[in-house]
């Protein structure tokens, strides 16, 4: 908890004892706010489920590939924005970042969609073509190459999200179980503790597995993003040879994961009351890569594109005009500017930078840019007709979202926000150890004629 | 001989270092002293014993079965059903590399699972000698000694200022 003005007094700062008591008791409501959200995102989430189905009756084929296409597009969105914010997490606290502290478990308890990417996919690998003579990444293993390999990898991104979850949160759930009122859901919170109660030997082991579990999912994403793109996007397109492909949608990711925690943080400000964990100066701090990643985001692209440009083979032609000059141009010009030109133009001033707005505004506009270049790179990809030409004949004209797409959009992401708002009344969506060490290692000191904030290495 | 164990309870962490250093100098062996806590200190606060760990090693083996599994599952397949193609060699090293990767990832992650749960000695289906208020930003001092100097243990403690002294026979 930091008090984020700029004007420091020398008055007493919080303690471990006020925090633990500030997060468990919103922790422990369970208020007709908290159950008529969750009542509307069921709903929502229903909804898309009736979306999915009605895809599923229309079934799989090579005819109808196109029907996917919004679907996949959904899954990628997930996969760059929800499932991708742990790699914050787990980044900040590699670099030992202190003000990290009040947002490091909101972006892992999003760990938890990582299971509703992996049921997603196996409907997105049933859907793609035959690997037999189109560009693929694989070779040919008899029970069927992508789809073991897929979900052997997004499988183990899943796991590990969930591993530096459980791992990071078993001091928070011990003080759940031990000041929470006897209840069911005091004692799962309670064997989710496995019998915690905060030794040497645990602090050591429990500081080594989260920097090893943290690594290990910065280590994956790429992976996952690599995946994605190659056998949903450049593997049914032909004429697309873009060697840098990966890397571009996993700096798309950082982007995406920055944007979404974010606008998390907002809506925790304005509906959950969060205001003393999520002040200017966690806004301030991540809208520095915000806006790195941004400039990031235009380099890729323009990487990428200007090798086509100058390559002008047939292939790449159409190429070119599918993704950027004419059938996708909309939804790229949207991309481009929610993505590139509108961080670039508000985040260079520092008073923009400097707020809770700012930041947090850039970062919705992020998230829609990438929803809209899911959209562009996934949905143009499923409705090519035969991705083992050379050339795409006929390219493909725009494809707009059918009542079941935006349904399967919608009921997707609102089920990505309820399973992180049920498993945030398991694990305290604020971390009361981590935040309650930092308090420990800041004091407020004169310094000449004002006061600052001293920070203490403990390393 | 039979051991007993004590837990002072103490609110200000500056007594509980106070504390450790008096059961040092009463002759407490430092293995035999354990702190509890809400969050972690930084190393050596309270003069204590650092625990060895060998977390490190769990994950180091498990990308290494992982990665074994990886190259025989993606060797063995393209050995069992050699498929030549264009007259370029049978093992395609590209895909067998991103295979094995995952396939290390998954094993060092199962294993630092492992890892987490053996070297932290969890689950533990009794809590033992603890205070709720850890969790709240207590600190418990954690003493393991022989009976006969339990006395001891408990004078130094309270010396110290705990706020509450609690006992286990072991």
């Amino acid at each position: 908890m930091h008090n984020g003005e700029h004007e420091l007094t020398a008055g007493p700062l919080p303690t471990h004892q006020d925090v633990a008591r500030d997060v468990l008791g919103r922790f422990q409501e369970l208020g007709h706010r908290f159950w008529g959200w969750v009542t509307v995102l069921a709903f929502l989430f229903v909804l898309g489920i009736v979306g999915f189905v009605i895809r599923l009756s229309e079934g799989f084929s090579d005819e109808n590939r196109e029907n996917w296409g919004y679907f996949v597009a959904t899954l990628a969105f997930i996969v760059t924005t929800f499932t991708a914010m742990p790699v914050i997490s787990a980044g900040l606290r590699l670099a030992k970042a202190n003000w990290r502290r009040p947002l490091t478990r909101v972006t892992e308890n999003m760990a938890i969609t990582g299971l509703l990417v992996v049921l997603m996919l196996i409907p997105a690998l049933i859907a793609l073509p035959s690997i037999d003579g189109r560009l693929s990444i694989w070779f040919e293993f008899p029970l069927g190459a992508p789809g073991l390999w897929d979900i052997i990898g997004y499988g183990t991104l899943a796991l590990i999200g969930l591993a530096l979850l459980w791992a990071v949160a078993l001091p928070d759930l011990a003080a759940a179980r031990d000041h929470l009122p006897a209840s069911p859901r005091q004692r799962v919170i309670g064997w989710l503790s496995l019998g915690w109660v905060g030794g040497l030997r645990q602090w050591r082991v429990l500081y080594q597995g989260s920097l090893l579990a943290g690594a290990m999912y910065l280590l994956t994403y790429p992976l996952v993003q690599t995946l994605m793109i190659s056998d949903f996007h450049h593997g049914l397109i032909p004429g697309l040879k873009d060697a840098i492909i990966p890397a571009t949608v996993v700096v798309n990711g950082l982007q995406g994961a920055v944007g979404m925690t974010l606008l998390t943080m907002y809506l925790m400000r304005r509906l959950g009351n969060y205001e003393r964990y999520f002040s200017v100066e966690q806004f301030w701090a991540l809208s520095k890569p915000l806006l790195a990643f941004s400039l990031l985001w235009f380099y890729f692209w323009w990487a990428s594109f200007i090798t086509f440009w100058y390559g002008r083979q047939p292939g790449e032609s159409e190429v070119i005009r599918l993704l950027v000059l004419d059938e996708y141009r909309g939804a790229l010009m949207i991309s481009f500017f929610l993505n590139f030109i509108g961080p670039l133009v508000a985040l260079v001033w520092n008073p923009v930078r400097r707020s809770v707005w700012g930041p947090a505004l850039v970062g919705t506009g992020v998230v829609i840019g990438a929803l809209v270049n899911q959209v562009r790179l996934y949905v143009s990809a499923f409705s090519v007709e035969d991705p083992s030409l050379h050339v795409m004949d006929p390219r493909p004209a725009t494809q707009w979202p059918a009542p079941p797409d935006l349904l399967i959009m919608i009921g997707a992401i609102s089920g990505c926000v309820l399973l992180f708002m049920l498993v945030s009344k398991i694990i305290p969506v604020v971390s009361i150890w981590e935040v309650g060490e930092g308090l420990r290692l800041v004091k407020v000191r004169r310094y000449l004629n004002r006061y600052a904030r001293v920070i203490a290495k403990s390393h | 001989m039979a051991n007993t164990k004590l837990m002072g309870l103490f609110q200000d962490p500056e007594q509980a270092a106070g504390a450790m250093t008096k059961l040092k100098e009463d002759g407490f062996p430092v293995e035999d002293l354990d702190v509890y806590s809400g969050s972690p200190f930084p190393e050596g606060s309270f003069g204590e014993h650092e625990p060895e760990t060998r977390l490190f090693m769990f994950p180091l083996v498990g990308a290494l079965i992982g990665f074994a599994i990886g190259l025989l599952w993606t060797a063995g397949t393209q050995i069992s059903y050699p498929l030549v193609t264009g007259g370029k060699p049978l093992l395609s090293i590209p895909p067998m590399t991103i295979i094995m990767y995952e396939n290390t990832m998954l094993g060092a992650i199962i294993f630092t699972v492992l890892g987490v749960l053996f070297e932290s000695r969890l689950p533990r289906r009794k809590l033992g000698l603890y205070d709720e208020r850890i969790t709240e930003g207590y600190i418990g001092i954690i003493v393991d000694c022989p009976e006969e100097r339990a006395g001891a243990a408990e004078s130094a403690l309270q010396s110290a200022g705990a706020e509450e002294i609690k006992k286990e026979e072991g």
